[in-house]
């Protein structure tokens, strides 16, 4: 599907750090350029707000990340990791992206959600769909993403 | 890897209902509904949230942020015995 960049569009970046970290590392052995990842999803348009969702580590390393996202202009948003009873542990961020892109779904014309999680499916919905209308684009290395969530956005770019 | 739950979903039908609802009722334990209950309380909708899950296993800081807890392991009445295997 082919979807116009008007220069006048707003553009909210939303990055799932963690999942791309693993992508990368998993598919590529390699780390994310997000330099590059977050100018490409601009694409010369107006940016409202680009976010980066991190998960602390036990060991704390990750602090020098989050000032080179900022430096890049990617405010860092952290967590810790949940342990549960039991010793499960879960390690994402989706509900707060999902709230941040419904927050900022008014003040913005399109969304660039970078992650390749396909359980983003409902949130992809409700932005195109529902009261909003607004654009979804979505970034992600094309081997790892969830095959629905690129059917239903507007534009797919294999990062690979 | 696998990624099993319903966050992204349980969070759009959350926010979709609140306009028309006084109170949401969340059944879960999981800290990583926070940012969704500040949301729901704080944000344009102002309404109530009760949390109910098992008070041992509960996150601390989803307990102190609902206006209500439940706490489901105070109670036999929330529990059944499991299922006898079935036998051959």
């Amino acid at each position: 599907m082919t979807v116009i960049k008007h220069r006048e569009q707003r553009v909210a970046v939303l990055i799932d750090v963690q999942n791309m970290y693993h992508s990368a590392r998993n598919l590529f052995g390699k780390r994310v350029n997000f330099k590059e990842v977050l100018k490409t999803a601009v694409a010369g348009r107006k940016l409202v707000r680009a976010i980066g969702y991190v998960i602390k580590t036990e060991t704390g390393e990750e602090s020098a990340f989050f000032e080179a996202l900022a430096k890049i202009g990617i405010e860092p948003k952290f967590k810790d990791l949940q342990i549960f009873a039991g010793g499960m542990k879960k390690a994402d961020w989706d509900v707060g992206i999902t709230v941040d892109a419904i927050r900022l779904a008014p003040r913005t014309d399109s969304i660039v959600l970078i992650t390749g999680d396909g359980d983003f499916m409902p949130l992809i919905e409700y932005l195109k769909e529902g009261q909003f209308g607004i654009q979804v684009e979505v970034m992600a290395f094309g081997r790892s993403a969830s095959a629905k969530s690129s059917s239903k956005t507007c534009r797919f770019s294999p990062g690979g | 890897m696998k990624k099993a739950d319903w966050d992204v979903g349980i969070t759009v039908d959350a926010i979709r209902l609140a306009p028309r609802t006084d109170s949401i009722v969340l059944i879960t334990g999981d800290g990583d509904f926070m940012p969704l209950i500040e949301y729901l309380k704080e944000g344009q909708f102002g309404i109530q949230v009760e949390v109910m899950a098992f008070g041992r296993s509960a996150s601390a800081k989803l307990k102190e942020k609902a206006d209500e807890f439940i706490d489901l392991g105070e109670s036999q009445k929330f529990l059944l015995e499991m299922p006898r295997a079935r036998s051959k």
